[in-house]
């Protein structure tokens, strides 16, 4: 096996862009397959195509670290553009108009295109680091999740050119997003935009929990991931069921302005109230997605600056779970103007006072890092300090946001923004610029000008208290939120101008920062490998790191790999693991990430022999073959142009629908997993990232469910005046139908493990036989209903929980028959392996949680079908 | 307010605590020999402290919450009136007798009000920041808030849900009087019209039946439209398009040349007006008290 290994022992130091590996494949180490269908490993050309085409990592995360600062550029310009409005009452410099497009555009370009595409930069660049990985677990995913990240940012911001930008807020809330009220085009583009930056942050998260769960070295447990990494495991659990509740939301929208549903729209029946609870159910815990991975980076670099190991590190990752929990039961906080009724309202006030537990302990928890420590003033430090003095005030205010009465006063004020501002710019943009500046000479290769840096920050810092604190006292006199303009003889006088000087200083600061990022690409010092003396895993291998990541890797005892290395003498732990003491001396044997890899999976797949055989498998056990491919820029592409659609035109759409059609059914064919994962592991990649996708389409649904629910008790009996009562003969044989075709899914999976091939070929037809005959049938009851999309309730949850879960099945069909021809195609001589497998098992997965939302949905709609008056009482 | 009072103390003093924490520590650890430092990995009794202490404060809050919600009994209905936000202006029906008026409110001092509010399109909120805090006005539901003002007074309020291109100029007036005023003032708005003599202001009549009854209701004229404010007693008004403009006759001669140019993108439209009928309208607004 040290053949394979050898692979990874090119020359140390040598930038991504000049890949060492050039790719004479490891003797007896087939290609063929991954070089199949366009993918091709090898030196990667140069230029703009390397870069559209990467599915490395590192790039990927440089891509979203640099296209969100272009954002954050534009973001922080429409600030300024408020500010100049509101330093003087009565201010004519912005139209009304205008200045509701900048306030809605600044909103939603901070969180969406800002704040989530550089955290998902930083944890693109460092986690496969940081756990000693070569790349994430799906590395095209990624490069796609990246794409539709770009066309989603690039379709909202082309709004401006297409009648205007939307202007309804980043919370857009019902009816004033109708047609009746915003009849303009702007509405419809951020609709679209946010469902894909939904998806691609989705996307972004399976494959981060996936990397984590797989691709970690050797000997770390999960607990032992730096905190950051463990930070985004945590928080990406929390994108995967906190977007689809918007992304519902979303769709219902778009159905109500453009297919006459009435979701909310009162004259149909429907209520705007829905909008609030689906977009906070998402929107709250979307506070947390912005500063859970902010807290990770504070407890990275506040250790190291300190000298010291984070303290309490066991309870801040517990904290952090519980913070992530919490975070999805206490939404209703952001509504408590619209007359939830006492009760509820209390509810909600406590499970948003108890989140300040957990999130005071983290702050002592640092607090006590630095006590006690020798303290290091460089420029990372300068931040993480800056966050924790910022933050305390924010995670106050918000306390007394939770006080009902209070928060009756103060919601929908400046006061609001004041506290918002101090979470996300105090909180989430300082702890970020600090991470930045601690993992620059990582990502770079060289130093920041510490001068320069700290310059910045305290000019920013400056600005920051400036801008804002004189926002808290102006929201307490009674300036409302979201106002074009102001009335003079308030009292508001000074604080608008202080701020809107506040926000000059920011912006200055903002581009010395940018300054010193630029200019220390070329003149700053190299860096080196560890210029911080630091103790994970990131800083144990060049600045910037090879392709592969690491040549070699430490051993890894416990959460500080580094310092265990360098401190053999006093080890973090006493050493539990047979022969380590001798592993940590400078000059023992150091475990390599291919031999470890390489060993355990040729013991997996028994023999040398075996190995060869199954190709696909060995292949991407042995060695880590970076692949570049065009596919996930093309899919990115037609997604654009098919969105794009919904825009009005037909012309793109159509053809960018053909376009990636083409592109999926080449996708299709290609290896399904290329990433290697963990020896052993108990299932492939794919099928986890399979059931968390799964998990995030539940909240989808659940989050239609809800929608009917609320929607039906609201209206009191059931069905509406004048409606039909759902029969239930045809849905009934329809659930037959459906529940049988999965259990000849699941039956035709067991064959294909046995190598039993008819019986898998029965299986999978039959299985598609069948969910061809639901559709066919739920086709023929559409048609004869007797009533349509637009009449009334109950065409509008009728048509839209049957239509979208008959589209996934349609979806489902298509996966089992891709699933089913590939497995077909194979090699059904030699044993299975799990990686063949798993492609059918996903589908299959996939098929019955299809036939779970049909159980639920025939019990709620058509067994449920009437329901007399009087069940009201309950609508929230 | 005893829970407003207690918060800020509360938060007064774990600001400068942690805060003073931070500083602390910041000078006195600064750049100390790294052999003097200790690797503490955590200490669980400090940990356990340091977790009940705000457990314990955010009980404390949270119960005081609770009792000082319980406490506000939404008041009982000496004046009664329902509210129904506009883009972007507030009508206002009094329960008892012909009262319609808009962006204004009068109430007696020291007594109970309650308001039902309700909303004509999108969402908006109700907020006199003097009195008490906000509620929405929800289309759809009927929401209800209430309050007692104890000092004479005219108070501003203003729509604080964002509600489109002109929620800025969603304002009223809340005008807290004595008694006796209050009810002089409800029978002069329970009045219809009075009708114009001056022969100027009769002309006016004829121009505002014939280009503004299809959005404005004057009771006591055939002019009955529902879209924009009632207008029989406009002139008796504080402002000018919901707070946009003091009631002036130059303000309102400057309204009604352009609507749009104080308050752009309201949804009332330029009319075409010369000279001579904006006299005529003038005139005849200004009289009706």
């Amino acid at each position: 096996m040290s053949q394979e290994s050898s692979a990874f022992t090119g020359p140390r130091g040598t930038r991504d862009d000049e890949d060492p590996r050039v790719e004479t494949p490891p003797a007896g180490t087939p290609q063929t397959d991954a070089r199949a269908g366009g993918l091709t490993a090898g030196t990667p050309p140069g230029g703009i195509v390397s870069w559209l085409t990467t599915t490395d990592h590192k790039r990927i995360g440089i891509l979203y670290l640099a296209t969100s600062f272009v954002f954050f550029a534009v973001a922080i310009l429409f600030a300024l553009l408020m500010r100049l409005q509101l330093a003087i009452p009565e201010n004519t410099f912005l139209s009304p108009g205008a200045y509701n497009q900048v306030f809605t555009m600044h909103g939603t370009t901070m969180v969406f295109l800002f704040a989530m595409p550089a955290l998902a930069g930083l944890v693109n660049y460092l986690v496969p680091l940081m756990i000693g990985g070569n790349d994430m677990s799906f590395p095209r995913l990624n490069a796609f999740s990246y794409w539709l990240m770009l066309a989603g940012g690039v379709l909202l911001f082309s709004s401006f050119l297409f009648g205007g930008a939307p202007d309804t807020g980043w919370f857009s809330y019902a009816p004033l997003t109708s047609r009746v009220y915003s009849a303009h085009d702007g509405v419809d583009f951020w609709t679209i935009s946010l469902v894909m930056l939904g998806i691609s942050s989705m996307a972004g998260a399976a494959n981060a929990i996936v990397t984590m769960l797989r691709l970690r070295a050797p000997g770390m447990r999960l607990r032992d991931m730096p905190v950051f990494a463990f930070a985004n495991f945590v928080n990406s659990f929390l994108i995967l069921f906190a977007i689809p509740s918007l992304t519902a939301a979303l769709a219902m929208l778009y159905l109500d302005r453009h297919y006459g549903t009435t979701f909310f729209d009162v004259a149909g029946g429907g209520d705007p109230i829905i909008w609030q609870h689906l977009f906070w159910f998402f929107g709250h815990p979307e506070v947390y997605i912005l500063i859970l991975p902010v807290f990770g980076i504070l407890s990275e670099v506040v250790p190291v600056f300190s000298r010291k190991p984070l303290f309490g590190r066991g309870t801040m990752l517990v904290m952090i779970g519980v913070i992530g929990f919490l975070g999805f039961t206490v939404w209703a906080h952001h509504m408590f103007s619209v007359g939830l009724g006492p009760l509820l309202e209390k509810i909600f006030a406590g499970s948003t006072m108890i989140i300040a537990i957990p999130t005071g302990v983290k702050i002592f928890n640092w607090l006590a890092t630095m006590w006690g420590g020798s303290l290091r003033f460089r420029s990372p430090f300068y931040f993480t300090s800056g966050f924790i003095a910022m933050f305390v005030i924010g995670g106050l205010t918000g306390v007394t946001l939770a006080v009902v009465p209070f928060d009756w006063q103060v919601t929908d004020s400046y006061y609001v923004v004041a506290h918002f501002h101090n979470v996300l710019f105090g909180g989430t943009l300082l702890g970020v610029l600090g991470g930045l500046h601690y993992w620059y000479p990582k990502i770079t290769g060289r130093l920041l000008n510490e001068r320069i840096a700290k310059t910045s920050f305290w000019v920013v810092f400056l600005g920051f208290n400036l801008t804002f604190m004189p926002l808290y006292v102006v929201g307490l006199l009674g300036m409302p939120r979201r106002v074009y303009t102001w009335e003079a003889g308030l009292g508001w006088e000074p604080y608008n101008l202080v701020s809107s000087i506040g926000g000059m200083v920011i912006a200055t600061g903002i581009v010395i920062l940018l300054y010193n990022f630029i200019s220390s690409l070329r003149r700053g010092e190299v860096a080196g490998g560890d210029p911080w003396d630091a103790w994970t895993l990131e800083w144990a291998t060049t600045s910037p790191p090879p392709v592969h990541n690491f040549d070699t890797l430490p051993p890894i005892l416990g959460p500080r790999p580094l310092w265990d290395l360098k401190n053999p003498d006093r080890p973090d732990r006493p050493r539990d693991t047979a022969g380590a003491p001798t592993a940590l001396g400078p000059t023992a044997p150091v475990v390599t990430a291919a031999a470890g890899a390489a060993s355990a999976s040729a013991s997996a797949s028994a023999s040398a022999s075996a190995a060869a055989s199954a190709a696909p498998d060995a292949a991407t056990h042995h060695v880590f073959t970076p692949l570049r491919s065009s596919l996930p820029f093309l899919a990115a592409l037609g997604v654009a142009a098919v969105a794009a659609g919904g825009l009005g035109s037909l012309m793109i759409p159509a053809l960018g629908g053909v376009f990636l059609l083409g592109v999926l059914v080449a996708w299709a064919w290609q290896p399904w997993e290329e990433s290697p994962h963990a020896p052993g592991a108990i299932r492939p990649s794919g099928v986890t990232g399979m059931l968390l996708f799964i998990g995030s389409e539940a909240i989808f649904f659940a989050s239609l469910f809800y929608a009917y629910i609320h929607l039906r008790l609201h209206a009191g009996s059931w069905p509406p005046e004048g409606m039909p009562t759902l029969e239930v003969g045809l849905p009934a044989i329809n659930t037959v139908v459906l529940l049988a075709s999965g259990l000849f899914a699941h039956w035709g999976l067991a064959g294909l493990a046995k190598r039993r091939r008819t019986r898998f070929t029965a299986g999978f037809s039959l299985a598609l036989l069948l969910g061809f005959t639901f559709l066919g049938l739920q086709a023929y009851e559409w048609s004869h209903a007797g009533f349509g999309l637009t009449d009334g309730l109950l065409g509008t949850v009728f048509y839209t929980l049957t239509g979208f879960h008959g589209l996934h099945v349609s979806a489902g069909v298509v996966l089992l028959a891709v699933a089913g021809i590939r497995a077909l195609r194979g090699d059904w001589r030699a044993p299975a392996t799990k990686t063949e497998v798993g492609l059918a098992e996903a589908g299959t997965y996939y098929w019955h949680f299809v036939d779970v939302v049909w159980i639920v949905l025939f019990s709620l709609i058509y067994l449920w079908a009437s329901s007399g008056a009087g069940t009201g009482g309950m609508v929230m | 307010m005893d829970l407003a009072v207690f918060l800020l103390v509360i938060s007064i003093i774990i600001l400068v605590v942690v805060e003073g924490w931070l500083i602390v520590a910041l000078v006195r650890f600064r750049n100390r020999p790294e052999a003097h430092v200790r690797q503490e990995h955590g200490n669980n009794t400090i940990e356990a402290v340091w977790t009940l202490i705000p457990a314990i404060l955010i009980v404390i809050i949270f119960v005081m919450t609770a009792r000082t919600m319980d406490s506000l009994e939404m008041p009982g209905g000496d004046v009664e009136l329902t509210v129904i936000g506009h883009q972007w202006w507030w009508e206002v029906r009094y329960a008892d007798g012909d009262l319609v008026t808009a962006n204004e409110i009068h109430v007696p001092v020291g007594r109970e009000v309650s308001i039902d509010l309700e909303s004509a399109d999108v969402i908006h909120s109700f907020w006199v920041p003097q009195v008490g805090g906000k509620t929405d006005l929800v289309p759809g539901h009927t929401n209800r808030t209430g309050f007692l003002a104890a000092t004479p007074g005219v108070y501003l309020g203003q729509c604080a849900e964002f509600c489109g291109l002109q929620h800025a100029h969603m304002r009223f007036y809340l005008v807290v009087e004595s008694a006796e005023d209050f009810s002089a003032w409800v029978r002069r708005q329970q009045a219809p019209a009075r009708e114009p003599t001056d022969p100027v202001a009769r002309q006016g009549k004829e121009v505002f039946l014939q280009m503004c009854g299809g959005c404005h209701a004057i009771r006591g004229t055939e002019a009955a439209g529902t879209l924009g404010p009632d207008l029989t007693h406009v002139a008796g008004r504080l402002s000018l398009g919901a707070g946009t403009l003091d009631n002036t006759t130059e303000n309102l001669r400057t309204w009604l040349r352009d609507p749009q140019a104080a308050k752009p993108g309201n949804l009332m439209p330029t009319m075409p007006l010369d000279e001579s009928r904006l006299d005529e309208l003038v005139a005849y607004l200004k009289g009706l008290e």
